[in-house]
């Protein structure tokens, strides 16, 4: 279903992303790791259309179609969907507002019929309870006050109700409690399905153990350096990063 | 001296530059007084003997005072001559056509609520567009109408407001006094509901634009609360130049919550003056809503002149194209205990320039003075320009005074975060620039005027509707 072949990124002349590749068949959850700076972040933005990133090689197939050549909004309409590392505060524009005119945007998209505002409403008000999330967020200005955990919560809660083909989650994790470590893990579990895939970004393996991956990739220094099942990640936990700047370290910089 | 001269052109530069200046002002001042002998001996004021005199006193100050220039203060950003050589015309006062009728009320649909209604195409009252309740405690009517029957309480206040100290364009709509309207409201009158005070331009084309002197004239007596919505509209594509006073009298303890919207098409220009005098405790809500115009420039001065009055000052002005909006506005904190909060936004597309100038001056007297201004502006564009001063001028000690400005461009992580939602990208700007927006639209005392505005500024600028 996504195909990622030989995708090289960069951002102010700094190569960042040097040659990726990875293959993520539809059903399947792929977690990325890897230490600070080795391209994770970069790579779920890239894929997501953030022109900070300007690619210089490669190409990205989703379900055969080109989505580098798509706009964001394109590959919003095409399935994909990116859960922000750190989701962006919009003063001034209500969180159901926003809602609605995602979902109707990317229904318009896919030819189907818009959601009106009552059964929208409806619809929404579910998701937000499975979430556990307060109701009086959706009144709120997008993420504008939100604790941490709040807008991590608001993230998985647009992903339930766009409901992508693609999702990548961007250190969703992050500066979450346990509590709500669950909840968000229940909220991407409760969409696992045949027809969606996940890419899972993250440092830790705690999330892990809540979202079982089938594979693990390691990035180092904008490669995929070492792929395997969800074993790798308990692996990681265990010895840290540091082995990789032993072992590669002299490769990357050849 | 000679070797300057040889060096740089610029000292013989200026004195050519003030020459044609002067000799600008020379005609300019020729112009209007022809125009004006004509009004005056043609019958144009035929039914107007009780202004005859602020008549010929405007006119007077206005050639004393002569064109304003660029070397002056309040001027430097907005450049006055292209107002003085429009070779401007009276419109004639003519019938409202039906066809006419509908396209005014196109332009300016009634709002829910208003319960009364004094409409002026082209200067004159419309009979047949206005209404009015005729409520107990609140007299809407022509000015020419109120000055027939109490002639004593609208000379007592028109153009008594700003104790002589008029500019030459507010002395210039004085000197051509036609007609315009007087809203009285009586002592602790509680008004539900909106009055609206409408002027629609019509006439002019490039050639010959229509001139217009619009006048309002606003007395509250004291508790008397009403909200009052001013508007300057055109029907169809005509290029006029108006020039508009309006004086808003609150008494201790009146409220007044006054939109002024002015909605003027690129090839039209637009000057006005508004002077608000508050009482003792008295409240004063200014929403100036500036959409568009070749050249506006809107000037608004408060004066805090009674113990506790506050005044709250919102502005959103919306220009594109070559357009060039300029907002100046004067709060005067002269008593002690008074309160005032001003926010005025600009958003700027194209090649448009915007200027907002805030001075605020605590008197003496002026202890316990709690002001607070900000200044925000969003350019949509690389071409578009702002011109950002604010101005404290405290003469008193225990005081609290802030004043910030800001501009910027719509945030580009913003605009990602929606884009990939699915939103498309004019879609994404859109939403952003109405979420700017918002807390003025969102303010104003009539919903619908808000969403009236959405949809203007839809067509303008792009911004979204976020309902």
């Amino acid at each position: 279903m996504l195909e990622i072949r030989n995708l090289h990124a960069e951002v102010n002349g700094v190569e960042i992303l040097r040659g990726i590749d990875l293959v993520v068949k539809s059903g399947e959850v792929h977690s990325i790791m890897g230490p600070n700076g080795s391209g994770k972040s970069t790579l779920a933005q890239v894929l997501a259309g953030r022109t900070t990133y300007a690619v210089t090689q490669g190409e990205v197939l989703l379900d055969g179609k080109n989505l580098l050549e798509l706009e964001p909004e394109a590959r919003a309409g095409e399935g994909v969907f990116l859960a922000f590392q750190y989701p962006v505060e919009i003063p001034g524009v209500s969180n159901s507002y926003f809602l609605r005119a995602a979902l109707n945007a990317v229904r318009r998209y896919r030819g189907e019929e818009e959601v009106d505002a009552v059964d929208f409403l409806a619809l929404v008000r579910a998701k937000v309870a499975a979430l556990e999330m307060d109701p009086g967020l959706l009144k709120r200005p997008v993420n504008e006050g939100f604790s941490g955990g709040e807008k991590k919560r608001n993230e998985i809660l647009q992903m339930v109700v766009l409901e992508p083909r693609l999702a990548i989650l961007d250190e969703t994790d992050s500066g979450l409690d346990i509590d709500a470590l669950r909840i968000v893990a229940n909220g991407v579990n409760a969409l696992r399905d045949p027809r969606r895939s996940f890419i899972v970004v993250t440092h830790y393996q705690r999330l892990l153990s809540h979202v079982v991956p089938d594979f693990v990739h390691v990035l180092y220094a904008g490669r995929v350096v070492k792929s395997g099942g969800k074993e790798l990640a308990l692996e990681l936990e265990e010895h840290g990063y540091g082995w990789l700047d032993q072992q590669f370290a002299q490769a990357a910089r050849a | 001296m000679a070797m300057a001269g040889s060096i740089s052109n610029l000292p013989r530069r200026r004195e050519r530059e003030q020459a044609r200046a002067a000799t600008m002002s020379t005609e300019v001042r020729d112009r209007y007084h022809e125009l004006f002998a004509l009004r005056e001996q043609g019958g144009g004021v035929a039914d107007a003997a009780w202004s005859t005199g602020l008549r010929h006193r405007g006119f007077e100050r206005f050639a004393e005072l002569g064109w304003p220039t660029t070397r002056m203060e309040d001027w430097r950003h907005t450049n006055p001559a292209p107002l003085a050589s429009l070779e401007v015309t009276l419109p004639p006062a003519g019938r409202v056509l039906n066809g006419a009728a509908r396209r005014i009320l196109n332009a300016a649909p009634v709002l829910p609520g208003a319960t009364d209604r004094l409409v002026f195409v082209d200067g004159c009252y419309a009979p047949g567009l206005s209404y009015s309740s005729a409520r107990a405690g609140l007299v809407a009517l022509p000015l020419a109408v109120a000055a027939r029957a109490q002639e004593d309480l609208v000379l007592r206040h028109l153009a008594s407001i700003d104790g002589g100290e008029s500019g030459a364009l507010s002395a210039l709509n004085q000197a051509f006094l036609a007609d315009g309207a007087f809203v009285w409201l009586g002592e602790e009158a509680c008004l539900e509901g909106l009055v609206e005070v409408i002027h629609v331009s019509t006439a002019g084309d490039d050639c010959r634009p229509a001139a217009t002197f619009p006048r309002t004239l606003v007395v509250a007596g004291a508790g008397a609360r009403a909200v009052l919505v001013e508007r300057y509209v055109c029907a169809g594509e005509t290029t006029h130049f108006a020039n508009a006073v309006t004086e808003v009298y609150l008494a201790p303890d009146a409220s007044l919550a006054h939109c002024r919207v002015t909605e003027t098409s690129a090839r039209s220009y637009h000057v006005s003056s508004t002077v608000v005098h508050q009482h003792a405790g008295s409240v004063y809500r200014g929403h100036a809503i500036t959409v568009g115009g070749a050249l506006v420039r809107n000037d608004l001065a408060v004066a805090l002149d009674g113990v506790g009055a506050s005044a709250v000052l919102a502005g959103l002005f919306v220009a594109d194209g070559r357009e060039h909006l300029d907002n100046h506005t004067l709060i005067r904190h002269n008593r002690a205990s008074c309160t005032s909060r001003e926010l005025y936004k600009g958003i700027l597309a194209d090649h448009a320039t915007g200027v907002f100038r805030g001075k605020i001056v605590v008197a003496p007297l002026a202890q316990k003075t709690d002001s607070r201004q900000t200044n925000r502006n969003l350019l949509l564009s690389q071409g578009a320009t702002i011109h950002s001063q604010p101005q404290l001028e405290i003469y008193a000690d225990d005081v609290k005074c802030t004043h910030g400005a800001a501009t910027g461009r719509l945030d580009e992580e913003s605009v990602f975060y929606l884009c990939s939602r699915g939103i498309s990208l004019p879609d994404a700007r859109g939403i952003l620039t109405g979420a700017f927006a918002a807390e003025l639209l969102d303010g104003l005392p009539s919903e619908t005027l808000g969403e009236q505005l959405r949809d203007t500024l839809h067509d303008r600028v792009g911004l979204v509707r976020l309902c």
